[in-house]
């Protein structure tokens, strides 16, 4: 009997995966851009390691952190606030455009930098040089500036560029099961069409 | 049963050890053979658990960041397993983020629905603490299958191992308890076929068995020591039968030597001095004047012609007597003699009624002179004493193994002593002048010829009226060959 209601099981899922699928990618094309950008920055999150002097375990929260014009939607903000991430919860914090206060600085675990602060890029990033901030943004060649991880818009999903390198310098580990699904790229490679 | 009933206690004994063992065996293989099957499931169960969460947690972040193909390279890892048929990721909601189908699914959904033996295994991804998908691993179980089959088939032969020790091991263990009973039956049917009560049986052993053996040569014992004794008594008894009849015999010869001779004596002898006598009252009547003398002349004539008849009759009965067990035996048709004696007795009482009741076919062995004078002297008593103008109705009965012929008569009642009526020379009923039967010889020779015919004789009053029933019981010895006849 349980045999064959997981067989049953398995040939129905076969049967409706074929035509699901694209129903999967056509919801994914559903969720606003921004709120997907914002729930992916989230779960970079989770796939990363700060040093314990940056994120104590006796720490109750995780801060995220936009810098300049915020991009979100509350919609989008709605959906990963006060969310978990690593056992804590997750804030968000609004910085206006410009450079971060000290302060500031050490208060983010995760630093999105909005689309407006692009001009200002290489100060910020110069700024914050070493510290144990993951830096992410959808400012086109972020990771390659000196960013750590760029959400590339590709034709029906985003993808994600990583820059080991920066991550290395400010003391960060990303989990390989991040890794193996981004394109690692450095500072020094001259860029490549995504 | 009837066949295991008939079996030797040897077989029986070996036949009741191997369904104990095999018994026992059987269920310890099939316990071993559950116990290793449900170890092997669980083991499998266990191994896609662990594949499940591998994958699983290989996928969290294909998951996070929407990335089925990366899902899927890692769903795809499973070829190596190749029971493995198929395994699925899905994603929060429950939809199908990725999966995988080994490529014998395809080919075999036949064989995959005969044998639907799979198992499904389904892991939660967790990432964070927080559940964002599933993965679900189906394997088939023709490997877990084979492997049952093949401990099945080794457990079989592990069994039949057993259970072939078991006979070489039974059939020889059965002797302790077989073999003293062997030999206590040998030793019966020594005793039996032999009669020798000499014979003991061996004893090997103390048990109830060694008991049983004990007894057994207890009772020869006690057999043996009687037989001897019950031998010895019946030598003993033999010689003296053997002396006894001898004797018998003996008296018997002088016996009927005797009545031989006093036959002889009478009808010579004594004749010869009637003779005289007689001779001389003839004599005495031609010479004598006186006719005063007439009436003792006449009287002492007609004592003389009583005395002769009478010691015709005694001379009869004694050769009768002496010669009637030297007759020779045939075939007698009773019913056939009762009904020609009957017309001849109705020819010659011509003033007298008879009536007959008389089957056909009733036949004994013996004499029929005899058996035709027995009836003659029994008709001639019954008229003598008949009521004038009764009838004298002859019977014939057929028993079981013996003939009743009876004679009946109204007439006056027997005596009280019936018994005697049988003896010689006793006239107990009213005597009628100058017959015969006074002298009582008649009823004699029906009593000797009923006994010379292993049977009797026997006279009744009758029921409900005047009269007498004379019955010769005769024994029906030839009835088989009656019947044939």
């Amino acid at each position: 009997m349980q045999a064959h209601y997981s067989r049953f099981v398995a040939l129905v899922a076969l049967a409706v995966g074929a035509l699901a699928k694209p129903l999967v990618r056509g919801d994914a094309q559903a969720i606003e851009e921004d709120t997907l950008k914002a729930v992916y920055t989230y779960q970079l999150g989770k796939f990363t390691e700060w040093p314990a002097t940056k994120l104590s375990p006796s720490e109750t929260s995780v801060t995220y952190c936009i810098l300049g014009r915020n991009p979100f939607s509350p919609t989008a903000l709605e959906a990963i606030q006060g969310k978990a991430v690593k056992g804590r919860r997750l804030t968000i914090a609004i910085y206006p455009s410009g450079l971060l206060s000290n302060e500031a600085i050490s208060a983010c675990h995760v630093l999105f930098v909005s689309g407006s602060e692009k001009s200002r890029l290489r100060g910020i990033l110069a700024q914050l040089e070493k510290a144990p901030v993951l830096t992410v943004s959808d400012i086109e060649g972020f990771a390659r500036s000196g960013g750590m991880v760029a959400l590339v818009t590709a034709e029906y999903r985003i993808g994600i560029e990583i820059n080991t390198d920066a991550l290395r310098k400010a003391g960060l580990v990303v989990s390989s099961k991040l890794l193996e699904l981004a394109k690692v790229v450095s500072e020094r490679e001259p860029g490549r069409a995504p | 049963m009837r066949t295991f009933r008939h079996l030797r206690i040897a077989h029986k004994l070996v036949i009741i050890m191997m369904i104990t063992s095999s018994v026992a065996v059987l269920i310890m293989a099939v316990a071993m053979v559950l116990n290793q099957a449900i170890r092997e499931r669980r083991a499998i169960a266990s191994q896609l658990e662990t594949i499940a969460q591998l994958i699983g947690s290989r996928s969290t972040g294909a998951l996070a960041f929407d990335d089925p193909r990366t899902a899927e390279e890692n769903l795809s890892a499973l070829s190596v397993k190749p029971n493995i048929v198929y395994a699925a990721i899905h994603d929060v909601k429950g939809d199908i983020f990725a999966e995988y189908r080994a490529p014998r699914l395809e080919e075999d959904t036949y064989a995959l629905w005969i044998f639907p033996d799979t198992v499904e295994v389904a892991k939660d991804i967790v990432l964070d603490g927080e559940r964002i998908g599933r993965v679900v691993i189906v394997s088939d179980l023709a490997e877990y299958k084979a492997t049952v089959i093949r401990h099945i088939a080794w457990t079989f032969a592990i069994v039949m191992g057993c259970l072939t020790l078991g006979i070489i091991v039974s059939a020889r263990l059965q002797k302790v308890i077989s073999g003293p009973i062997m030999r206590l039956r040998t030793a019966m049917d020594t005793v039996s076929k032999r009669q020798d009560y000499s014979i003991r049986a061996e004893k090997h052993s103390d048990d109830e068995l060694g008991v049983l053996i004990d007894g057994f040569n207890e009772m020869l014992r006690e057999i043996e020591g009687r037989d001897a004794e019950l031998a010895r008594y019946r030598a003993g008894l033999e010689t003296e039968v053997m002396a006894r009849t001898e004797e018998l015999e003996q008296a018997n010869r002088k016996r009927l030597s005797w009545l031989q001779m006093l036959a002889r004596f009478l009808r010579h002898e004594l004749r010869t001095s009637t003779a005289g006598i007689r001779t001389s009252l003839e004599l005495i009547d031609r010479r004598t004047r006186d006719r005063s003398i007439d009436i003792y002349l006449s009287r002492a004539r007609k004592s003389l012609e009583l005395m002769s008849t009478l010691l015709e009759s005694v001379a009869n009965a004694s050769s009768l007597e002496a010669s009637i067990h030297r007759d020779e035996k045939t075939r007698v048709d009773l019913s056939e003699l009762v009904r020609a004696c009957l017309e001849e007795y109705r020819s010659s009482y011509a003033e007298q009624e008879f009536a007959a009741t008389c089957p056909p076919g009733v036949a004994i062995r013996g004499n029929e002179a005899r058996l035709r004078q027995m009836l003659d002297n029994l008709v001639a008593n019954a008229i003598e004493h008949s009521r004038p103008a009764s009838p004298i109705v002859v019977t014939l009965d057929k028993r079981d193994d013996r003939v009743e012929l009876s004679v009946i008569n109204e007439g006056p009642r027997l005596p009280d002593n019936k018994e005697r009526l049988f003896d010689l020379y006793i006239s107990l009923r009213g005597l009628k002048e100058n017959r015969e039967e006074h002298l009582g010889v008649g009823l004699y020779v029906v009593k000797l010829v009923a006994e010379a015919h292993g049977g009797w004789a026997q006279a009744r009053d009758l029921e409900g009226k005047e009269g007498a029933i004379f019955t010769v019981t005769l024994p029906r010895v030839e009835c088989e060959y009656a019947l044939k006849g």
